[in-house]
């Protein structure tokens, strides 16, 4: 589903330049339920904000649904981030003024669902979650792990074909945290969607398929 | 605190209006020769009252200068020794001099007269005291007058100077004009330029050979270029230039605010941004929100200040204060919205918002702010 091929992201701090991305190549499968493994400043959320399309690389190609990506404009980015594209995030970011069902509601806002049909959805992924009896309640009325339910819900609320998460257990304990990879592994089954996760967390790896080794910005196996 | 700053500021600028317009009139008519102006005034009172928001006639003390100028030369109150005043300067005539009369030489029934205050001082009177003074009128007239201070008059720096106030019956009698008016100053309840035209050419047809009539226009350049430019001018300084400083000051505190607080929100923005909301919506958004916080939070600031200004505006000033305020027509401090101050400090302040906000969200789109390397 997605093929990135010599890809390569230089940033520019000043004088100093950090090579996040060198030359990498990655192929991911419809269906997938990959990770990146790595320590620390290897690169693994640059490459991840590249395959969401939040950052352009410097050089390689990247084609996704066999479509080259390389080279479109900010708009026709946000589009396919718009249709295609879930993101799960290492702190949450949920909104905390918004009830459990409007940060859900976010995505399909966004992409102009119309009325009857987001409340279906939006109702459908939160009991799907294990949330459905929390709708009306704020992040600050939510435990570490509920927050990340939400935060996968709202991910998968307009069905995206690829999820992507940044360090989704990273704030979480190791029982909740395992709880939250199993139910994203049942929603990649259910929903016959693809995962592509960052991690440095070795308990994690147990539950991929698929698991890329990123060290200095390349991907080693 | 915009809403307050602003509406006092008018309101003090409408009580130097009010206080020039009460001491120097819209219409001012002035008899001709040795005529009266009573007959004009009866006229105007009886047929145009509801046009008429005062006349100067209606007051019941008539001032009388001590010098042998000014608009009351045809009275004089003579009989204190010249160097009494000798303060005053060279500008004071006397036709005689000599100490106050002992008290009971003349067996009429005292005056009430009303002192200014530095006049009181030097003969060291009190209300309550009586005195009794020499009188000349400019007919040739002579005779001593009882006069017991009723009160003491404190007048600002244009009301300065050596006067006795006593009632309009009595100059009328000493002066040898009973019935006499020759000065009628004219307030309308709206004086716009029609009404003071209209007003003012019926007087001028009616009774020409007996006022000539001078018309106030009410316009700030005329008025405050004869008496009270000087104070105009520099309370017009002191209230502009507050109104700016607040108004800047103001304006930085929002800028500072906003551009900090979508700052703070850039994990809100990131996440819409990945859920692909474009830049364009971003920005709508972002207008709507300022726009919803400006308009709640200017009613908000002017239901606050129209509350917090209707007790300070019970709460009468501190003496010193207050003094300053005679010219303004204290001793209560005066509250009054006037549309276009609002409209530029809620502008200003508005629009420092909107910069702010879009000056910060703009730098964080391009990338300032971004992550950037895990």
């Amino acid at each position: 589903m997605i093929e990135l091929k010599g890809v390569t992201k230089t940033y520019e701090l000043g004088e100093a330049k950090v090579q996040a991305l060198d030359e990498v190549n990655l192929e991911l499968s419809k269906g997938a339920f990959a990770g990146l493994h790595g320590p620390s400043g290897s690169g693994k959320t640059t490459l991840l904000r590249v395959v969401g399309l939040l950052e352009t690389p410097d050089r390689g190609s990247y084609t996704f649904r066999g479509e080259e990506l390389t080279g479109k404009s900010h708009g026709e980015r946000s589009e396919y981030r718009k249709r295609y594209f879930g993101f799960i995030f290492q702190t949450f970011n949920l909104i905390p003024e918004l009830t459990v069902y409007e940060n859900v509601e976010i995505p399909l806002m966004i992409s102009e669902t119309g009325g009857d049909k987001r409340e279906e959805s939006v109702n459908r992924i939160c009991e799907e979650v294990g949330l459905g009896h929390r709708l009306s309640h704020r992040p600050g009325q939510l435990s570490g792990g509920q927050m990340q339910r939400v935060s996968i819900a709202r991910a998968l609320v307009k069905g995206p074909e690829l999820v992507l998460a940044d360090e989704p257990t990273a704030n979480l304990d190791t029982e909740t945290g395992n709880g939250i990879i199993e139910l994203m592994s049942e929603m990649n089954q259910r929903h016959d969607n693809s995962f592509l996760f960052a991690t440095h967390d070795p308990t994690i790896t147990d539950y991929l398929e698929e698991i890329r080794t990123i060290k200095d910005g390349r991907v080693r196996s | 605190m915009l809403f307050l700053f602003l509406g006092f500021r008018q309101g003090a600028e409408d009580q130097i209006n009010s206080t020039i317009r009460k001491s120097y009139g819209d219409i001012r008519l002035t008899a001709r020769g040795d005529r009266s102006l009573k007959e004009v005034k009866q006229y105007l009172c009886e047929n145009y009252d509801r046009y008429l928001e005062r006349t100067a006639s209606q007051l019941s003390l008539q001032g009388v200068r001590l010098t042998g100028s000014g608009n009351y030369r045809e009275s004089r109150i003579v009989g204190v020794r010249e160097d009494y005043f000798r303060w005053l300067g060279d500008s004071i005539y006397w036709k005689s001099g000599g100490p106050p009369e002992p008290r009971g030489e003349t067996p009429v029934s005292p005056v009430n007269g009303v002192l200014e205050k530095s006049y009181a001082k030097k003969l060291n009177l009190k209300q309550g005291d009586t005195i009794t003074a020499v009188y000349e009128s400019v007919r040739g007239a002579t005779g001593k007058l009882r006069i017991q201070v009723s009160g003491v008059f404190i007048g600002n720096r244009f009301q300065k100077g050596g006067k006795l106030f006593l009632p309009l019956k009595t100059v009328q009698e000493l002066t040898g004009e009973t019935g006499k008016i020759d000065l009628v100053k004219i307030n309308l309840v709206r004086p716009t330029e029609v009404n003071l035209d209209r007003i003012a050419s019926l007087v001028s047809d009616k009774y020409r050979m007996t006022a000539s009539v001078s018309v106030r226009k009410w316009n700030r350049d005329l008025t405050y270029s004869t008496i009270f430019s000087r104070v105009w001018a520099l309370m017009g300084v002191i209230l502009v230039l507050s109104a700016l400083t607040i108004i800047l000051v103001l304006s930085l505190g929002i800028y500072d605010t906003f551009y900090l607080d979508l700052r703070s929100r850039a994990e809100e923005i990131s996440t819409l941004l990945t859920y692909g909301i474009h830049h364009g919506k971003l920005y709508l958004l972002n207008f709507l929100e300022i726009t919803i916080l400006l308009v709640l939070g200017g009613g908000a600031g002017l239901l606050l200040a129209l509350t917090i200004a209707l007790i300070l505006a019970n709460i009468p000033l501190v003496k010193n204060f207050s003094y300053l305020f005679i010219v303004l027509g204290g001793p209560f401090l005066q509250f009054s919205l006037f549309t276009p101050d609002l409209l530029i400090g809620f502008g200003v302040t508005s629009l420092a918002a909107y910069f702010a906000s879009c000056l910060s969200l703009r730098s964080y789109l391009r990338g300032d702010v971004a992550e950037i390397v895990d």
